[in-house]
């Protein structure tokens, strides 16, 4: 976004509004939330058919707890990962025998991440832990259990609504039509909305050539019609 | 009825819960005054005089609980007044001062004309209550007004089922207090969905809500008839799904109707065009040049915004009369050919924004007047429909389980979770945690912990509004979202830890009522996990 000479004018102006604001009200325009909240939790969540977000905290403590057999603790012995286990799609099952893998998280003090898998339309479960060289893990937290959407159209067909003599071949013709352009699902929403108008604005912005007084570049803030950053914030 | 098909017409009212009373004068508030002005007014107007002049309609819109409670808000309203009246004088004064300039005069004139239609319909007609036209229309039988979740929280999102629960709950009790019945439909918010949100929708006896395309073309078993005729979700639960092709015709910011060069120009604004000192009393306390609502340019096509040509009323409002043509022929056309590949009537999901009509495309609601008129006069082939009306005359659907979807960019949840925005969950979920086990832990409170557990209750959902995570993900007015969000949840944390210490600070308590003080009833108990029925008072 575009920097302004207004910008030290209205900056003025926020200022102000906020020396106001304190002094009335006990209430603090600038807060700050926890770091952490001394939780031990990885949550993960749904994106789309190919991709998931987690999330994780976990004290000092529960970390120093880790230990092997033997009862030595393994925290600085192995590297931390993310274990991503495969449920398979629908079928209620626990992580024993399910497919898996790794993502080494780096640096260690990552507290999120974005997971990309391969197939859509599965179940998924994570666990965060140690892996020791000798392969070897040991699980320091276990996430909640999610299902990603499959992106597209079902191979289940349904009997009960199929037309009266009609092939199989015919039914699928007729299905190709009626989902004719749902790839293009996505160009039509309040967000590419959004962007488009952003869009056109930057292509005015671009092709600007010469003003009159009254119009500088730094002066159209509103992108989408709605106050930009460096628009003052009361 | 001898039509060929069904079109449904769906318009989403949403505003982000936007009020300061903190400041006297507040710049995201104007997002309200402007949709009113340019939006909610022209719509009530178009749908009064329809139903005077007998012009058969069926519309559907959904009313979100924020915008309800905004337009019932009475310092918003004495707000609005002010915005109004203000505005009013400078069309005046605008056509005065454009009086020998021809290429202008006629966009002042309509102004003025616009803007004393305004004033007459929301101090004369609707006396500042714009909630109760709305119903009155509804009860007159041609709009069907649904709800929305509490605050647009993003129910795919919500890892506690008990908070997505909280956020339906408070929508229907919010939507009888308001409306004076229970909703039949909801709008989720951006239409997301995940498998299983429906048993909630039932649980509250909600017995429709919408998605997008995909999310029903990709449901298991495939649907009959794609998304020309609603499914029940195994809860129940009916969904209806959008057609893309009027989508597109509207939609599209390139090649959809509003981007037409003789429509007008959005981003020429008197706020910056005109002489400082002449506009400076319209602008905000703070003297920044910002849009203000009059423009005199329209689109004219891919050139610089300094050649930009002047806006004709009556050319843009011709134009109008002809995309509704077009469009109406279009589906026509859609009708008939849907009719003889399904053998059975169609229904037509058209689905939009509200705001988009008036506001973004500021001859929209011409073009919904004319499209209605000439649906009404002009043809046969199409019936225009509500959801429950549609319901009522085809209750034999085929039941499927759609597929986790909305309407967001690229189709899924990535427009709310990304990096822009990704920071916000571990702090939603930790106060969606914390505000359960409150409810729980403290199932009969009275007096101040009372009223301090519905206050942390209203903050989480404040936080919880998508409209935060969205405006990040945008990159427009993102440290207001951010700020909103971390205050909404500060002040949270600040009461969980005041009422769980017993040492509740009755005058922050206060301040914080006085802000933010959507959902007057609330009652905190609604995020009981053993859910007995609270009493609406």
């Amino acid at each position: 976004m575009d920097h302004s000479s207004s910008h030290t004018f209205s900056d003025n102006a926020e200022k102000e509004k906020f020396a106001i604001d304190a002094a009335e009200f006990p209430i603090n325009g600038t807060a700050q939330l926890p770091e952490s909240y001394g939780d031990n939790r990885l949550v993960i969540l749904p994106r789309d058919p190919h991709w998931f977000f987690a999330y994780w905290e976990f004290t000092a403590d529960r970390a120093r707890q880790l230990t092997d057999d033997q009862g030595h603790p393994v925290w600085d012995r192995g590297t931390l990962v993310l274990r991503v286990y495969d449920l398979s799609a629908g079928e209620p099952r626990g992580i024993e025998g399910s497919p898996f893998f790794d993502i080494d998280v780096t640096p260690r003090e990552a507290r999120k991440w974005y997971v990309h898998v391969e197939r859509s339309g599965h179940s998924y479960l994570c666990e965060l832990g140690i892996r020791l060289p000798d392969g070897r893990f040991f699980a320091l937290l276990r996430s909640n259990r999610i299902r990603l959407p499959v992106g597209r159209v079902s191979d289940k067909t349904d009997s009960e609504w199929m037309a009266v003599g009609e092939s199989p071949d015919q039914q699928d013709e007729r299905f190709k039509k009626l989902a004719e352009g749902v790839e293009q699902i996505n160009r039509s929403g309040s967000a590419e909305f959004a962007k488009g108008m952003a869009q056109r604005w930057e292509f005015l912005k671009s092709v600007f050539s010469g003003s009159s007084p009254a119009l500088s570049s730094g002066q159209f803030m509103a992108s989408v019609g709605t106050p930009s950053e460096e628009e003052p914030k009361p | 009825m001898s039509e060929k098909g069904y079109l449904s017409l769906v318009l989403h009212a949403h505003l982000p819960f936007v009020r300061h009373p903190e400041y006297e004068d507040f710049l995201e508030e104007d997002w309200f005054y402007e949709a009113i002005t340019e939006t909610y007014l022209p719509l009530l107007d178009m749908m009064t005089r329809l139903v005077t002049e007998k012009v058969r309609f069926r519309l559907t819109m959904s009313l979100t609980p924020p915008l309800c409670a905004m337009l019932s808000d009475p310092l918003l309203q004495g707000r609005y007044r002010r915005y109004l009246y203000r505005l009013i004088e400078l069309a005046d004064r605008e056509v005065h001062r454009t009086k020998d300039q021809p290429a202008f005069h006629p966009s002042a004139v309509m102004y003025q004309r616009k803007l004393q239609r305004c004033r007459q319909l929301y101090d004369d007609w609707y006396r500042g209550n714009l909630l109760q036209a709305f119903r009155q229309l509804q009860d007159e039988g041609v709009l069907e007004i649904i709800t929305c979740s509490a605050t647009h929280g993003y129910l795919p999102l919500m890892t506690q089922r008990q908070a997505a629960r909280a956020q339906i709950r408070v929508a229907v009790d919010d939507y009888q207090r308001h409306f004076g019945r229970r909703p039949r439909g909801i709008w989720l918010p951006e239409c997301a969905y995940n498998p299983g949100d429906d048993v909630l929708l039932q649980e509250n006896g909600i017995r429709f809500f919408y998605l997008e395309a995909h999310g029903l073309l990709y449901g298991r078993p495939r649907p009959r008839f794609g998304v020309y005729a609603p499914v029940y979700c195994p809860s129940g639960v009916a969904a209806f799904s959008r057609d893309m092709e009027s989508a597109q015709q509207v939609w599209s910011a390139d090649t959809g109707y509003p981007g037409d060069s003789r429509y007008r120009e959005f981003y020429r604004d008197v706020g910056y065009d005109l002489d400082y000192e002449y506009i400076k009393p319209y602008l905000h306390t703070d003297g920044v040049r910002r849009n203000i609502g009059l423009k005199y340019y329209k689109i004219t096509g891919r050139v610089p915004l300094n050649a930009k040509q002047p806006y004709h009323p009556d050319e843009a409002r011709d134009l109008a009369a002809t995309h509704a043509g077009n469009f109406m022929f279009n589906r026509q056309k859609q009708v008939e050919h849907l009719f003889g590949l399904l053998k059975r009537k169609p229904i037509i999901v058209s689905m939009y924004d509200a705001e988009l009509f008036g506001h973004w495309w500021y001859e929209g609601p011409d073009f919904l007047e004319f499209l209605f008129r000439k649906l009404h006069y002009d043809q046969k082939d199409i019936r225009t429909i509500t959801p429950s009306e549609y319901l009522a005359e085809n209750p034999n659907n085929q039941v499927l389980q759609p597929e986790m979807s909305s309407w967001g960019d690229k189709g899924y949840h990535e427009v709310w979770l990304n990096g822009s925005n990704d920071w916000i969950y571990r702090h939603l979920h930790k106060a969606a945690e914390l505000m359960i086990d409150l409810a729980e832990r403290y199932p009969s409170a009275s007096g101040i912990r009372e009223r301090a557990l519905n206050q942390a209750a209203r903050e989480l959902y404040l936080a919880q509004s998508s409209d935060w995570a969205f405006l990040m993900s945008v990159g427009t007015a993102t440290s207001y979202a951010q700020k909103r969000t971390r205050e909404h949840l500060d002040r949270f944390l600040r009461l969980n830890d005041q009422i769980r210490r017993d040492a509740i600070d009755e005058n922050f308590l206060a301040e914080v009522e006085r802000r933010d003080t959507i959902f007057p009833q609330l009652d905190y108990r609604v995020f009981r996990v053993a859910q007995r029925d609270v009493a609406l008072t």
